[in-house]
């Protein structure tokens, strides 16, 4: 209450204070007029009643100052004083102020575009208490890679135990076609056990969730939830919706209810619209198998347990079915993460910090940059400033009165400067959040405004005002009016004013190199991935991927279907051929069964080998162009009943059989456990996966379409000529004249796909674009920092200048002497640039691709950019500096 | 005679706390009422008062009106707030405690 009532009368005497002051001078009026009275009353004229009573308040104005002091407003009204002067000051130089501001509104930008878009990436679930949510992940000891799912026995023997969590609930993703109303959406669906919205202790906002009570994995009771962003955007948030029927992959199901408005499920990067119980999702079979890791884990701590303590438990646990299910969980590890920093994905816990992290480096090295600049400016301008101050203190400023002064013109440039360039980032973050979602790359970032990325914004804005504001500020303070303002000082500054200014223009090299170097290695990056032979011809295939079973084809229908959708674009003159798959290279869909040679025991993690497993149609390797290198691929005669039979490829061929001939060998995967298959083919190695390009490939083999079914297809067409994309439309014709209702969907080339996707080389060229553009920004702020500085270098030397041509200096020399300067400058930005550009390398050498963090190339492209700009940097000052005609120098002083 | 800035420190507050606990008065009134109680022994000048009042004023312990005075002139009348009053209960108890203890000392054995 009190301090309510304090801040009212401060406000007041701030915000109504000519009222105050007039009331301050009637009070003290009215003393002085008692006082006069008693004078008088003691016999003195009105006159001399007058005079003694002011000598008896001893000074009007020093009472009322007293009083203001009292009010303790004496700072805030300088304060206030200082800002309206800076104002008029700031007005009076339009060119240096819009220069400033704009050029902190560039280095604050990016950083408000970057904590935004970490923000979004990072910000906690909008559930009740999230900071206690943990998921689960496996490790295989000898197997340095991090699954995220568990297998689900694992997960109800963790549940049964006694562990640190109130509940555990398993999920997955996957992606499905919603039909309603002659319709088909694809859209990204969480299957989810009957405990995911308790454990996350959500609440419906229509309808109901999926309960606990509806069975432990979601029940066998076709009913969907459907989330707040497509019940709005697709049924207009009718709540009618809840109990209708819809069509989801085919089979009908019963909408029960919405997901609250802001929950986006539990994979943050992508937008979840539709949750479904996880049992009609995943067979059985699977999710009582413990050898197969089927379900990611989302599991909330008790309150007052530590997450040490949960790991150790876990930990316990884990040991006992090591014990008690040797064959399966021998080496088997649970690791648990907070959930909030295993984004997306928990195999991405240790990464995904340091990416942030680096960013943030990246971005603040433009924000250095930028105040390395405008604070260049103010020291130019300073110096025109020394008597202006030195007046101020001659008058009777105090040092902190000058000190803050300056504090506050910095902090106005700031103020504008961050004003304008989070306005301008954020815009640029949602902007990019949208762009980065293009078809069949459903990227959901939710970028906005939020309360982390207002205060990283403020905290740089202060720390941009201490850098552009400081050292102008204690110059200031040092200011002797006595020497300051004595006529005929030299205007050559010093050496260390020089030196201020020319290790202002090497840092802010130095912080270009730096990000020019990063930029570089991104580049060098994606080239080298680009560069390597992927074993297809990428550009030549367009994909398209259709999902009968959307509108309830059985897999004979569907069968039948393909066979229509084959030879109708198999006709298409432009189409050499067409081939269909369940999984595209570089895509996030995947099966990897562990197999074992036939004379091997049955496979299983602790005794068969991880391989890639795909579903092709015959003339696959064909239309992709991968060599087949020996035996055949798949033919019409390879049917249901016919024995089941696999194309392989060398690595699975060396580690299933070395040295030896395996067409004709069989082997077992534990993903279709009942027969074994016959290799009837070997082709070369292509890489399916990031980490195959440059490193070892990835044991894969082929089953025909034919023996097992896919329903939901990819169709790889492909073409005569090199831009398949001129085909979208005419196959996407094609499949809608057979059926108009099948959906229809990503439709692209392969080498989209590869280039574009996430699980391609996405990142790797989002990270060179997005450096790219900093990289430049940094650099273009960099030279006009360095020109700055050098032509006012020229400037104020140009006495000295004058004096040593007159001595006889020739322009020739002068000009070779201030292009060293601006050598020297750059030599010295380079030799740092180039030491930070080595650690920051070494940060990222997880996120490089075939090239070293000292690449030499990008080190040697990045010297030759600088030597070269450097030069014509340096250029006009030194040359205007040659031209000085002594005589007119010396006396313009 | 003694002058207020030879008081011990925070005194003045509390005389003027206390001397605003009898009625709402203005500064003029204020410095005659201190005169007159202390049998003329102490006198508050005006480079003390004014801004002793204005910083009581401030931490919110007596709060300000415009009211007609005594010779019908418009003058600023102080009163003491629910916070005042506690804190003059507060302050004239650590005054008591200070003056005893000062007069144990200072009186002669």
């Amino acid at each position: 209450m009190r301090w309510t009532r304090k801040l009212r009368l401060r406000l007041r005497s701030l915000l109504r204070r000519d009222r105050v002051e007039d009331e301050l001078a009637e009070e003290l009026q009215y003393h002085l007029q008692h006082l006069i009275d008693d004078h008088i009353a003691a016999g003195a004229s009105p006159n001399d009643a007058r005079h003694a009573a002011l000598r008896d308040m001893g000074g009007i104005e020093q009472r009322k100052e007293e009083c203001r002091d009292a009010r303790g407003l004496r700072l805030i009204e300088a304060v206030y004083r200082d800002v309206r002067y800076s104002l008029r000051q700031l007005l009076k130089y339009p060119v240096f102020t819009t220069t400033a501001v704009l050029t902190i509104a560039l280095g604050i930008g990016p950083n408000a575009t970057m904590a935004t878009l970490i923000s979004s990436v990072f910000r906690p679930l909008p559930v009740d208490d999230a900071n206690r949510l943990v998921v689960l992940a496996t490790t295989i000891s000898g197997n340095p890679r991090i699954w995220q799912r568990v297998a689900y026995p694992d997960l109800q023997d963790y549940r049964s135990s006694e562990t640190p969590f109130s509940d555990m609930a398993a999920w997955d993703l996957t992606s499905v076609s919603l039909t309603v109303d002659g319709s088909t959406d694809r859209l990204i669906a969480t299957a989810v056990s009957g405990n995911y919205f308790s454990t996350l202790r959500l609440d419906p906002a229509s309808g109901r969730l999926i309960l606990p009570s509806d069975g432990e994995l979601g029940g066998s009771q076709p009913i969907a939830v459907l989330s707040h962003s497509y019940w709005s955007r697709r049924f207009g948030a009718s709540t009618s919706i809840v109990g209708r029927e819809v069509r989801i992959d085919g089979r009908p199901f019963t909408v029960v209810g919405v997901a609250p408005e802001q929950f986006r499920g539990t994979f943050t990067l992508l937008s979840s619209e539709v949750y479904v119980p996880l049992e009609l999702f995943q067979s059985r079979a699977r999710l009582s198998n413990r050898d197969i890791l089927a379900v990611r884990v989302i599991a909330r701590l008790k309150t007052g347990v530590a997450l040490d303590q949960a790991r150790a438990s876990i930990g316990t646990v884990a040991n006992r079915l090591e014990r008690d299910h040797p064959t399966t969980n021998a080496g088997r590890r649970i690791h648990v993460y907070r959930e909030r920093f295993a984004r997306p994905e928990p195999q991405n816990v240790s990464q995904a910090p340091v990416l942030a992290a680096l960013f943030l480096i990246l971005v603040g090295a433009v924000l250095l940059i930028a105040c390395a600049n405008v604070l260049g400016l103010f020291l130019a301008k300073g110096l025109g400033r020394g008597r202006e101050m030195a007046i101020r203190r001659a008058l009777g400023a105090s040092r902190s009165d000058l000190v803050r002064l300056c504090v506050v013109e910095a902090l106005i440039i700031a103020v504008l400067g961050a004003c304008g360039g989070a306005i301008a980032g954020v815009t640029l973050a949602h902007s990019l959040a949208s762009v980065a979602a293009t078809p069949g790359f459903p990227l959901f970032l939710d970028a906005h405004f939020d309360w982390t990325t207002t205060s990283y914004v403020g905290l740089l804005m202060v720390v941009s005002t201490l850098l552009i504001g400081l050292l102008p500020a204690l110059r200031a303070s040092r200011v002797d009016p006595r020497s300051d303002l004595s006529e005929g000082k030299s205007s050559t500054e010093g050496r260390r004013r020089q030196l201020i200014r020319k290790g202002l223009a090497a840092a802010q090299i130095a912080g270009s190199v730096m990000l020019l170097v990063v930029c570089g290695l991104f580049i060098r990056s994606v080239q080298s991935l680009q560069s390597v032979d992927l074993g297809f011809d990428a550009n030549r295939v367009l994909l398209a991927s259709t999902d009968p079973g959307a509108i309830g084809y059985d897999a004979e229908r569907a069968r039948a279907f393909y066979q229509l959708v084959d030879t109708a674009v198999e006709s298409l003159p432009e189409v050499e051929s067409v081939a269909a798959s369940v999984f595209v290279p570089f895509g996030t869909g995947n099966s990897t069964p562990y197999v074992a040679a036939e004379d091997q025991p049955p496979p299983s993690s602790t005794t068969g080998l991880l391989a890639d497993r795909h579903l092709v149609s015959g003339d696959y390797f064909r239309t992709i162009g991968t060599p087949l290198l020996r035996g055949r691929t798949f033919s019409t005669n390879d049917t249901k009943q016919s024995p089941r039979v696999a194309v392989i490829n060398e690595a699975l061929a060396a580690r299933l059989w070395p040295g030896e001939d395996p067409v004709g060998r069989r082997f077992r995967s534990n993903a279709e456990l009942e027969a074994p298959l016959a290799v009837i083919g070997v082709v070369r190695n292509a890489p399916y996966r990031r980490g195959e390009i440059r490193g070892p490939a990835v044991p894969r083999f082929f089953v025909s379409l034919n023996q097992f079914d896919g329903v939901a297809r990819t169709l790889h067409v492909r073409s005569r000529t090199s831009a398949a994309a001129t085909l979208t439309s005419r196959v996407t014709e094609a499949i809608r004249r057979l059926d108009s209702a099948v959906p229809v969907y990503d439709v692209y080339t392969l080498e989209r796909q590869i280039s574009d996707s996430g699980a391609g080389f996405g990142p790797a060229r989002g990270a060179a674009v997005i450096t790219g553009v900093l990289g430049v920004l940094a650099l273009s702020l960099a030279v006009v920092g360095t020109y700055g500085v050098l032509s006012f270098t020229v400037r104020a030397r140009t006495r000295e200048i004058g004096i040593r041509m007159a001595f006889g200096l020739s322009p020739s020399r002068v000009f070779r002497m201030l292009l060293r300067e601006s050598w020297s400058i750059a030599l010295f930005g380079v030799a740092i640039g180039l030491a930070l550009s080595l650690a920051a390398g070494k940060v990222m050498e997880g996120f490089l691709f075939g090239v070293v963090p000292y690449d030499p190339v990008t080190l040697f492209t990045v010297v030759t950019l600088i030597g070269g700009i450097s030069t014509l940097v340096g250029f006009l000052p030194a040359r205007r500096a040659s031209r000085t005609n002594p005589i007119e120098t010396l006396r313009y002083e | 005679m003694s002058k207020p800035t030879d008081l011990v420190q925070g005194t003045l507050d509390l005389l003027l706390l206390r001397v605003l606990s009898l009625e709402p008065m203005h500064g003029w009134a204020i410095a005659q009422r201190i005169r007159q109680l202390s049998n003329e022994q102490l006198r508050v000048g005006q480079s003390a008062l004014y801004p002793a009042l204005h910083k009581l004023e401030q931490q919110g312990w007596i709060e300000a009106e415009w009211g007609p005075s005594e010779n019908n002139r418009r003058a600023k009348y102080y009163k003491l707030t629910a916070a005042g009053r506690k804190a003059l209960k507060a302050e004239t108890a650590q005054w008591e405690r200070l003056s005893s203890a000062v007069t144990l000392i200072v009186k002669p054995v």
